[in-house]
Parts: C-alpha cells; structure tokens; sequence
C-alpha cells in the first residue's frame, strides 16, 4: 500500500467527520462554480492568466530585476535567498537588528515551507500566527491540512475545548461567532504588543516595484500596521507584470479560492509608511530546478488558490494529512515531487485521474496530465511500487500472449478467492472487494454465439 | 557571487525562450445599471451602502454611526473626528470608533472599494469597529480591468480595495463577520 492509502485509513476510520469533510469541501467547490458561470468571459480569462504567467516564466530574470529596481526606488528594502535556510537566516538577522521579540505573522505557504516559525522560535522570538485558522492549528500544534482552509479538518467543538483551555473562553460554548470574536480580542492584544510583522506575497508587480497581500481577515495589514518594520517573503514565480495583469488575477483568485467576487481586502504595499521599514526577501529554494524542468514547470504558475484541492475527490475523502507532502491534493502531490520524488513518491497513487483539478486551475496548470506524467516516470526514478511493477510485468506478458491470457481467464473462476482476495494484493485495501471472475469469459460467450449484437 | 546573481544566472539558463505577452482577447462584463450592481454586490459580501442625505454628519448619524467617536481623515470632519495622523498610537483608541475615509473607485462586480492611503498612517481603517467608505456614484466601474486603469499609485505608500466587512469561515465553515478589521464596512454614495 502507498503511503498515502495508509494514512487515508486513519482519516477514514472516523466516517461522521470524513463525510463532513468530503460535503463541505464540495460546498466551497459549488460556490467556486457560481462564480465562475456568473462571468460570461470565464474561460477567456483562466486562459489570459495562464498566458500571462507563460510570459512571466519565460522572461523571470528581467521581470525580477525590474521588480527589484522599482521596489527599490520605492523604498522596499529587497533581500535575495537562494534557499529557505538563506531565507530563515534572513528574517532572524532583521529581527536581531530591530530587537524585536514578537512576530505577528499573516498566512505563508513559503513560510511552511521553509520551516520558518519553529527557526524563529528556536531563537527565542514568539511567533504569532493571526489568520484564525491557523491561529487553531498553531494553538493545537498541529499542521494546516489545507492551504487555504487550514483548519477545515477540525470541528467546532474542538475549537472550543482548544480555546477554553488556551484563551480562557466559556466552558462548553463552541458557537463559531463566539469563538471567532474571542479570538479576534486575543488578537487583538497581540498586534498591539507585536514589535515585527510578516506577510506572504499573492502577487509582485513587476512594473511598479508594489506587491499584493489578499486576505478576508485583514489580519495581515493590521500586522503591518501597527508595527514598524513588515517583512514580507516571496517566491520567486510570484511576480505578474503590470497592474492590468493583477486585474485579470484578482478577478480569478478568490472566484476560486472560495467562491467570493474577491477578497476582503487586496492590499497593495508601495512604500514604508514615514519612519517605518519594509523588507521583501525573494526567495528560491529549488524554484529554478523546476522551471528547468521543461515537462513540469507549468506548476510554477500556480497562485495557491486551493481550488484543485477542494475538487478533488480523493484530497476530500481522505484530508490534507494523509499525503506526505506539506500541501496535499493535486498540487502537493506535483510539488512534492518537484521537491524530492524518493520522499514524496508515496503521494502519487492519490489521484484517481479524474482530470477535475485541470478543469478548475485558473491558471490552467494541467495538473492531473502532471501526475499521470510522473507516474509514466517513477520507474527510471527507481521509485515505483515494487509489488506494482511486478503485477503489471504479470499483466503485460499476459496481455500480450492471448493463449497464456485465455488460459488464464478460463482457469481464473476455480481459483480459490483468499489466493487474490487478500492484505499483500494492493489492489484490495480494506473496503474494497476484489470482483469475483464470471464463470464464462466475454470471448467464450461471443464464441458461443450467445452475445447479441 | 551574491545570492541574487546566483538567482538570476540560474533563472537565465532555465527559463527558455522569451514569451510574448499575451493581448486580452475578451470583453469583460458590462451591467446595465453598475450602481444598483454595484450596491447589490456590496450587501453579498455583507457591508451596507446608504445614500448621501444633506451633509457627511447627518448621513452618518441617520445611518446609526456614533458621532461622537470618529476618526477620520476627512478636511469636512475636521472638528468632529479625530485625525488619524494626529494620534500617537491609534491601537490605544480601543478600537471602538468608527473609521471614516474617502474611496476613490468602486467596482461593481465584486463590490470593492479602492482606497488610497493618502495620510501618514492607515492602522485606523484595520482597526475601528466601523469603517465608512465616502464614494462619488460617478467612480463606479464595472470591473477590475476598469479599476486598475482608473487608480494612480504615484506617491501614495498603501492602498486597498476593500470589499465588505472583515470576515472569516475558518471554524467549520461558517461564516463570521469582524474577524480582526471591521466588524461592518457602510459605503456612502454621493
Ligand atoms: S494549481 Fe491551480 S487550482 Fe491548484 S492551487 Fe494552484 S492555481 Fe489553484
């Protein structure tokens, strides 16, 4: 069994929350859907974006370099990492020149990532995590589980023994409104108190040295308001390259991310406020390996949005936790691979080839034809199923041989069931059945006459 | 070699042939009547839009705003609010007030508000209970294409468009407004 069927059976043993799981996720699908048939020019402009980010991949270094220069000219402090230790090392060597102790941080995958929180933590600085949903998972020192909706594997009454026993709340009281404004007061107190603040980058404007945060909380620019120096962290594939590029985005992200028109708030950082910093660190970390990598690049176009997660039929069934990778569904399984395919090989056999992450990408990353194509190269990667590869060697002689395949069929029904139907067959997981072999095979009955056309 | 030029070599090894930038290929969505999509898109992400009656103070009191407890940066609320830029620490308000400040364009599809921060300081739009969008009915759009084409960057250090109150869905998918910015967003129309 891949390591990601082992791990779906854990999440599947509590069949109540799995089926929870599996209708809200579809949920935030259909309202993914509403939006995008309320726009007649939809397709046109999932399209445009693509081509967009086509644009960007193929002409990075310059759009960077403009980036930097006009970032620059604004007053943005740029730094550049080559990897996420350079990064890490980075943010610890700003917050070290500020004195800062408390770090008020706003939602970065980049920041998973590179394991930047615990780096921060080692060295003494309190890291506080302000979107609410991750707010919860810090508190119950757990990972995010989507990228989007990172609590979505927790339920409220859960939430509410968390916040009892970590904000004092009332006992027993798991009312979302309630939580969430208690929340909002713990908060509160720490943006008030935070000396240092972080945020992702949604989008880099190449053209005008600005970057866009998105989020529905607003908990980013309260961060980056009420403190004095703002670090923000970049990859480098974040970049778009003009404002009438960021329109066609903006239209797109949220549409998909959560079926809203747009986020709350699309906050556009040009400039220190008098007297304050900005530092934007834009960071590599195997970034250019995958944009040399000519068959699976397209993934640098992604804009996290979440929708192929939402979509998928396998991530909804199983959750954000049974791949091994740091973001599940369809674009973890193709990131881990870019990343490592010895360690993250496991996650491939999670994708039923349904196609609907393609369908849905407002980027248009072909993200299902990713997977298949990495499938068609696990073998020369040396990471391939060795029971799996020995079934299909099996099944290719078989097939190829229609004497042995005959043989085989007609013998198949007085096998005895336990011989396939059992643990070391990976097709037969627990759950599922193998199908019992017809008495007479379809050629048999043909041959017979006894099949009408 | 630097981190950067490190980066950038690599980049220019790998990044292949150049790409043209593609030219848009649609028209985007007209609506008949923007300022009633406009308001209707508004009330669908949960803020509110009130129509301008005589004066700035009377419309916020008819709208249910305390005005006694305003900051705003606003030249007509001059010696009725307080000035965000005059106060040291906005956090020490309290974050009861109501924010008051202008937008420059609203665009109908999605309900947004660009706004510009012109004054020194914006904590006071994240942090009031109640954030009053003051808007020309004529800076409606349809879209962000029109938005983008309108907004100037020149000179300002922040701007944001801001559609309804701060929200979040985070705790099992419900939906809760006054997440950490506003608890209700009023767009006024002038
Ligand atoms: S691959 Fe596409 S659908 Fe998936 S998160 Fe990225 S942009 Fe969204």
């Amino acid at each position: 069994m891949s390591c990601h069927a082992v791990k779906a059976k854990a999440f599947l043993k509590n069949e109540e929350r799995a089926l929870w799981h599996d209708k809200a996720l579809y949920a935030v699908r259909e309202k993914r859907d509403r939006q995008a048939y309320s726009l007649p020019e939809w397709e046109s402009l999932r399209e445009q974006a693509s081509q967009i980010k086509e644009r960007v991949l193929g002409n990075l270094a310059d759009y960077l370099e403009e980036f930097e220069r006009n970032a620059t000219r604004n007053g943005i402090k740029v730094h550049w990492a080559e990897s996420g230790e350079e990064m890490n090392a980075i943010v610890a060597q700003i917050i070290k020149e500020k004195g800062a102790k408390h770090l008020v941080k706003s939602k970065s995958m980049l920041a998973e990532e590179c394991h930047l929180a615990p780096y921060l933590e080692e060295r003494g600085v309190e890291v506080v995590e302000s979107d609410l949903g991750e707010r919860i998972v810090q508190l119950m020192e757990c990972a995010p589980s989507h990228i989007v909706l990172p609590a979505i594997h927790i339920k409220r009454e859960e939430v509410g023994e968390l916040f009892e026993e970590k904000l004092s709340t009332e006992k027993g009281n798991s009312d979302p409104t309630y939580l969430t404004h208690e929340a909002r007061k713990h908060l509160r107190k720490k943006f008030l108190n935070a000396d240092i603040s972080m945020t992702g980058v949604n989008f880099a404007i190449a053209s005008e040295g600005v970057f866009a945060v998105c989020t529905n909380e607003g908990n980013a620019d309260m961060g980056t308001a009420f403190t004095d120096t703002h670090i923000a962290i970049m990859g480098l594939e974040k970049i778009v390259p003009d404002m009438e590029s960021l329109a066609v985005f903006t239209r797109l992200l949220a549409r998909s991310a959560t079926g809203q028109p747009i986020t709350t708030y699309t906050a556009l950082y040009r400039q220190p406020e008098e007297g304050k910093e900005i530092h934007l660190i834009i960071v590599d970390n195997g970034r250019t390996k995958s944009l040399a990598d000519a068959e699976h690049r397209t993934m640098l176009k992604c804009m996290r949005c979440g929708a192929c997660m939402n979509t998928c039929p396998v991530y909804r069934r199983t959750g954000g936790y049974s791949y091994s990778y740091f973001i599940p569904g369809p674009l973890g399984i193709n990131l881990g691979m870019l990343r490592s395919p010895e360690a993250y090989g496991g996650n491939v056999s999670g994708c039923s080839l349904c196609y609907s992450c393609s369908g849905v990408c407002p980027a248009k990353v072909d993200l299902a034809e990713q997977i298949y194509k990495w499938r068609q190269q696990m073998a020369p990667l040396g990471v391939a199923d060795s029971k799996k590869k020995m079934i299909v060697k099996a099944m290719n002689l078989m097939m190829r041989n229609p004497r042995l395949m005959n043989a085989g069929v007609a013998v198949a029904p007085y096998i005895p069931r336990f011989v396939y139907n059992n643990g070391i067959n990976p097709w037969c997981a627990s759950g599922r059945e193998m199908p019992h072999f017809a008495k007479k095979s379809f050629r048999v009955l043909w041959n017979e006459g006894k099949i009408k056309r | 070699m630097t981190a950067k030029e490190n980066i950038l070599k690599r980049l220019r090894a790998a990044q292949g042939a150049s790409v043209e930038k593609p030219k848009p290929t649609f028209e985007p969505i007209r609506f008949e009547d923007r300022v009633a999509h406009f308001t209707e898109m508004v009330k669908a992400v949960g803020g509110d839009v009130v129509a301008m009656q005589g004066n700035l103070i009377d419309t916020l009191a008819a709208a249910g705003v305390d005005v006694t407890n305003l900051v705003s940066p606003l030249e007509e609320l001059q010696d009725k609010a307080l000035n965000p830029d005059a106060v040291a620490d906005v956090g020490e308000l309290g974050g009861l007030y109501t924010a008051v400040v202008s937008g420059r364009v609203g665009v109908a599809e999605n309900g947004a508000v660009w706004v510009p921060v012109e004054g020194r300081r914006r904590a006071h739009i994240f942090a009031c209970n109640h954030l009053v969008i003051v808007l020309d009915r004529g800076c409606v759009v349809d879209t962000m294409h029109d938005a983008m084409g309108r907004i100037s960057l020149d000179g300002l250090a922040y701007g944001a468009f801001i559609s309804g109150p701060s929200k979040t869905a985070d705790i099992e998918q419900a939906l809760v407004l006054g997440a950490h910015g506003a608890m209700k967003t009023t767009i006024i129309l002038y």
